[in-house]
């Protein structure tokens, strides 16, 4: 029988790092795909107290930029990845593809320096083409 | 006076027989057998009886040697050999060697052999060829194991068997006056520790420790769950404008002034510059959500009215008109809002009112 005192094993106490850092890597791999770069125009969406949850999933989504150029007309925008600038033509077109996939609400992410008057203007185009679309203007909360 | 001897090696429990008397001397003097051990005539059935008991099988064996109990393996050697002697010695409870053989009761077990010539020739026995051969089987497990031995995993099973303690007196038994020129098996077996073709410790089961990974996945489990939940915008509806042209309204009749909608609502102006009014009457300096909030409260206090009309310029940011929707969601105003002018219809009519909706 063995003693213990004469069990000379040298016992590796360090920990294993591999698959720390294998999930690590996966972790990184993962946020880089999954990460947006910024580099599109800057929104300042104005601030309101009050207001409803839209579900991103359940509303086509419109971004509205101010206008380069004061003569011009605002900016507008599908969607809030990667928007793509368009028309307001395209835009409701935008907006009955979505009403027809079932999306009746139409969220208006607008810059709080555009035009009031243009805003009601696209509002009115959109309601014009889509009467069972909701408008909701996208407010963010105070800080 | 017995012919041949049966004799019980009492640390291995194994019975020789037929041994001649010269025999068993010669074994008693080159250690493969002990005065502890017992003996019988032989073929009798008599009780065994200590060796060193026995005068005629001790006498010209062991008889007036100096510390004529054959020294010992050294307990202190290794723990493995200390327990394995310490048992046997338990069970056959041999009596005291040193005093029954004569020798110096000093001479303990396990202390080296005095110095004596005498104990000399006792123990190199190899040269002497007028000595009967030594016992073949006697061999004993109480040879100092090596090294190797105790490293194998297969201790459980008896040490390997050494070979016979009368052929290569070990160093412990010759005592200070032993000389023997072989070299010592003890030292190889330190020598050679480095290297050895004896097995290795058995194939270690390589397992991947899983608790790390588990962790991880779990974090990552609910770091996808954090981050798969809905997104949502804060939003504020707005009522639908109406489909009618001004122009076409106010020819159908149903047009309505700010002044005629006063009466119904509370009227709320804001200028392109953000300046703002609440009927009528300018509002000082930049109007907050507070302040526009409690003169709202205060109007609808005083004339009963619950919707409030918001006729902003067509040029004053958006974020003003929000400003207003949200006052009147502070306080639970219904909302209605007015076409406004075109910046180029300056001549245009006064602007035309959208619907009265509430916006909750």
């Amino acid at each position: 029988m063995l003693l213990r005192s004469q069990v000379s094993e040298a016992i590796d106490e360090h920990i294993d790092m591999t698959p720390m850092v294998d999930v690590v890597f996966q972790l990184m791999t993962f946020m880089l795909f999954s990460m947006q770069i910024g580099g599109g125009d800057s929104l300042s969406i104005p601030p309101a107290r009050h207001g409803v949850g839209v579900d991103e999933n359940e509303a086509v989504f419109l971004t509205i930029l101010p206008a380069r150029n004061p003569a011009d007309r605002p900016r507008i925008q599908i969607g809030t990845v990667n928007p793509e600038s368009v028309d307001i033509d395209r835009a409701c077109r935008a907006v009955s593809d979505g009403v027809a996939k079932g999306l009746s609400r139409v969220v208006l992410l607008a810059d709080g320096q555009v035009p009031h008057g243009e805003m009601l203007g696209i509002i009115s185009e959109i309601t014009k083409r889509e009467s069972g679309a909701t408008i909701h203007i996208g407010v963010k909360d105070p800080e | 006076m017995a012919s041949t001897w049966d004799v019980l090696l009492a640390d291995r429990l194994e019975t020789l027989r037929g041994l001649t008397t010269e025999a068993v001397r010669s074994g008693l003097r080159n250690g493969s057998i002990r005065p502890s051990d017992l003996a019988r005539p032989g073929g009798s059935t008599f009780g065994w009886s200590p060796i060193s008991d026995l005068d005629e099988l001790r006498t010209g064996g062991l008889a007036g040697a100096p510390g004529s109990s054959v020294p010992r393996l050294d307990d202190d050697d290794h723990p493995l050999v200390a327990e394995v002697v310490d048992e046997f010695d338990s069970d056959l409870e041999a009596p005291d060697e040193s005093t029954m053989m004569g020798g110096p009761a000093s001479v303990s077990r396990g202390e080296a052999a005095p110095t004596s010539p005498l104990a000399a020739v006792f123990l190199d026995d190899d040269d002497d060829d007028d000595q009967p051969a030594p016992i073949p089987s006697a061999t004993s497990p109480r040879s100092k194991p090596s090294k190797f031995e105790f490293a194998d995993d297969s201790l459980a099973s008896p040490p390997a068997p050494s070979p016979p303690r009368g052929s290569v007196p070990p160093p412990w038994e010759a005592g200070e006056g032993f000389v023997d020129d072989e070299p010592d098996p003890l030292d190889e077996d330190e020598a050679a520790a480095g290297f050895t073709l004896s097995r290795t410790g058995p194939d270690k089961i390589e397992e991947l420790d899983l608790a790390a990974m588990v962790d991880v996945a779990f974090q990552l489990v609910l770091f996808f769950l954090v981050t798969a939940s809905t997104v949502l915008y804060k939003s504020l509806e707005i009522p639908k404008p109406n489909d009618d042209a001004p122009p076409q309204a106010a020819t159908q009749g149903r047009g309505k002034s700010l002044d005629d909608m006063k009466a119904n609502f509370i009227l709320v102006e804001i200028d392109a510059a953000g300046a703002m009014k609440l009927d009528r009457e300018p509002l000082p300096g930049d109007v907050s959500l507070e302040t526009l909030a409690e003169r709202l409260r205060a109007a609808r206090k005083d004339t009963d009215r619950n919707a409030m009309l918001l006729s902003a310029d067509f040029a004053t940011p958006h974020k003003n008109a929000v400003l207003a929707y949200d006052a009147a969601n502070e306080i639970g105003l219904r909302i209605a809002i007015a076409r406004p002018k075109s910046a180029d219809s300056n001549s245009a009519p006064p602007p035309p009112v959208a619907p009265a909706r509430p916006a909750f």
